[in-house]
């Protein structure tokens, strides 16, 4: 199997990175050969979901029926425009669920295929009618334990169909529970992370949709809404309001985090948030993202967004850094140049401290020229492999400021929170949770003042404050940096503090 | 040796082309729920024709599922006794076609753009009127009916059970590089038979 075949087989598996995705675009548009096998064999997987898949000749009747039913052909003609409120309700599974960007696909294809195919009349252009409540949310998907509950009532399981009604609260049990919901307007939910969501929660408030996010990790799809109903999630500390766009909302015990993948995001304190009674808050733009919690919010701006995958060599905001280990904890530390130390190979970057012949080894340390200052998230996406580990460093370099070390020795595979000024090793927290090499990971770091919080894929690994002191002169940047065996690291993203 | 079907996948009895156009008849007459019937005969038809071209931003079940409710829309047009699955696919066909150039169209995608190579590829497919689109689905059914048992059974967990990789590993108590490795050698063994089938075909 060389590296198309290995490529292409992770996309069918639904299992290829976003940087494998942008190497194996490289390679069908470099070759015809290649891009031709590629569409047989993606031919060939769709057809095989077809014939393999259940019968779904009834379902499809019911829905079409059902919608056909719901208002008559004018009705339908208004969904299929995208114009109505309650849009077309198709609802199929995705192997592998592609970005939505811009129009939501199904309002566009129908818009354009209506002309290519019937016609359009303008009569059935009509816009949102702002009077009618929005449709509940379906369930359509659920992963191991999910159940919903009135406001008072038992918790019942919840089967893949149901409806979400007005004033219930949506749970997924555990971190391996999940829930896919959809909206009949194509808007789509992704829910996780011991999550609980009362949807629709205030009879009173304004109708559109509207969610109440108690805790977990809400992943939005959202489509256009009419301009004067905005979906609207309230949860700790914080309201979102979309207009529509894509955007993960993650809620703990103290704070609220948005990211926001495309379109505009409004975040403002939560109304009765006791810090600022509510106000305007701060817009969330495309690659953003904001935190609020009883300090206020924040808007994370982003420093830099890399695929190391599409890279040949260190971009020139970072210096290669080399320290060997014979010198590293002594007063007589000296960092080095070592451009040769990092290489860019099997899909990302890979730093190599080994020792061979006329040299040591030692710390290997990308650094981030600028300073970031000491608020910031720092975010990498690694490769699954060989065991390895990773080392972060906020609020200065790998030498001077705290650094988090992913996959180490003791405990075998956690996490600890060290530093390694002024020359000795200096733990202040740690994580036993072993890590799984063999798969890819998203890993987090955010510092907010003295609050560090550590995740691996969305799971809160560390949480803690750290007081340790540091020397004022240092340069307040970031840096990645590696002792022993190398992750591929395929991704970095880095985001500031501004405040609003 | 195949395995055996189970009950929920063996087939109904087949409906007659005769009972298709009457249904097709009385819903041009306003007889909406005889569109049912409509739509059991030519589902999975409809299906295994879109998802042979359907980009990776549309899901087969709702390319189909959009072309039934806009062929309802205009039964009227529909002149009885032609091909009906004919005028089906070709609204279908517009619509991923109209999607193929949102994607093209849509700089974003060259941001994710195995996407937009995919859907150059897709779009070449659709205007090539030689392509042996039925010819290939033909072929895939048998070459799958080949496969053994054991294959047969990957594929099915795969497939109709939407299993990952990673259950799939568990299930089986192999290494996920061996189910990568093996669900790798299927579709290239089915890649490569549906390539001699249509050359065969083709020469014969």
């Amino acid at each position: 199997m060389d590296r198309f075949d290995s490529l292409a087989s992770e996309y069918f598996d639904g299992t290829l990175e976003r940087g494998e995705a942008a190497e194996l675009a490289e390679m069908l548009r470099r070759d015809p050969e290649r891009k031709r096998l590629f569409l047989e064999m993606y031919e060939q997987n769709r057809l095989l979901s077809v014939d393999l898949g259940p019968p779904s000749e009834v379902a499809l009747a019911r829905k079409v029926l059902e919608e056909i039913e719901q208002g008559g052909p004018a009705v339908v003609l208004r969904k299929i425009e995208g114009s109505g409120k309650a849009g077309a309700g198709g609802r199929g599974k995705r192997v592998a669920p592609p970005p939505r960007r811009g129009v939501p696909w199904k309002v566009w294809v129908a818009a354009c295929a209506g002309v290519l195919v019937l016609g359009v009349s303008a009569l059935f252009l009509s816009s949102s009618d702002p009077g009618t409540p929005p449709q509940p949310a379906r369930l359509e998907k659920g992963l191991g334990e999910v159940t919903v509950r009135g406001p008072t009532g038992p918790r019942r399981t919840m089967r893949a169909g149901e409806e979400v009604l007005p004033g219930q609260i949506l749970e997924t049990v555990g971190a391996a529970s999940s829930a896919l919901l959809s909206y009949p307007d194509r808007t789509r939910l992704e829910v996780g992370g011991n999550a609980s969501i009362r949807f629709q929660p205030d009879p009173q408030a304004p109708l559109g949709k509207r969610l109440e996010v108690s805790q977990g990790v809400l992943r939005a799809t959202v489509a256009k809404q009419p301009p004067d109903l905005p979906f609207v999630v309230h949860s700790r500390w914080a309201e979102s309001r979309v207009l529509g766009t894509k955007f993960v909302l993650s809620v703990d015990s103290d704070s609220t985090h948005l990211a926001v993948a495309e379109g505009r995001v409004r975040f403002a304190a939560a109304p009765d948030a006791k810090s600022s009674g509510g106000g305007p808050g701060v817009e969330v733009g495309s690659g953003e993202q904001a935190a609020a919690n009883s300090g206020g919010i924040v808007r994370w701006k982003q420093v830099c967004d890399l695929d190391f995958s599409r890279m040949r060599s260190l971009p020139p905001g970072f210096d290669p850094l080399f320290c060997s280990s014979r010198v590293l904890h002594t007063p007589g530390r000296r960092i080095e140049p070592a451009p040769e130390r990092i290489r860019f190979e099997n899909g990302g970057l890979v730093f190599d401290p080994a020792p061979g012949p006329n040299r040591d080894h030692g710390l290997v340390v990308a650094r981030w020229k600028e300073a970031v200052g000491d608020d910031l998230i720092l975010e990498a996406g690694v490769a699954g492999g060989p065991a390895w580990s990773l080392g972060f460093a906020v609020s200065g370099d790998s030498f001077e400021g705290y650094r988090v070390i992913f996959g180490v020795h003791d405990p075998e595979g956690g996490i600890t929170v060290d530093t390694i000024y002024p020359t000795e090793f200096i733990q202040l927290a740690k994580d036993a949770r072993p890590i799984a090499f063999e798969k890819d990971h998203l890993l987090r770091a955010e510092l907010r003042g003295r609050h560090l919080k550590v995740w691996v894929d969305a799971e809160l690994h560390i949480d803690t404050v750290i007081a340790h002191p540091l020397p004022e002169s240092r340069r307040r940047t970031i840096a990645l940096s590696n002792f022993g065996e190398s992750p591929v690291v395929r991704t970095l993203r880095v985001w500031k503090a501004e405040a609003p | 040796m195949s395995l055996p079907i189970p009950p929920d996948r063996m087939s109904r009895p087949e409906i007659r082309p005769e009972e298709v156009e009457e249904a097709i008849r009385r819903v041009q007459e306003g007889a909406t729920a005889s569109y049912e019937i409509v739509i059991q005969a030519y589902a999975r038809r409809l299906r295994r024709l879109i998802a042979r071209l359907c980009p990776p931003t549309m899901e087969t079940e709702e390319v189909a599922h959009l072309a039934f409710v806009t062929a309802f829309r205009e039964i009227r047009r529909y002149q009885p006794g032609t091909e009906f699955l004919l005028w089906l696919s070709s609204i279908a066909r517009n619509l991923i076609l109209a999607e193929l150039k949102r994607i093209k169209r849509d700089l974003h995608n060259r941001q994710n753009y195995l996407e937009y190579e995919t859907a150059l590829g897709l779009e070449v497919s659709l205007s090539d009127p030689s392509e042996a689109g039925e010819a290939r689905i033909r072929a895939l059914k048998t070459c799958t009916s080949q496969l053994s048992e054991e294959h047969q059974s990957l594929l099915r967990m795969r497939y109709a059970e939407e299993a990952s990789i990673r259950n799939l590993s568990t299930n089986l108590g192999k290494t996920l590089s061996a189910v990568k490795v093996q669900l790798f050698a299927i579709r290239k063994k089915l890649r490569d038979c549906v390539t001699k089938r249509l050359a065969l075909q083709k020469e014969g």
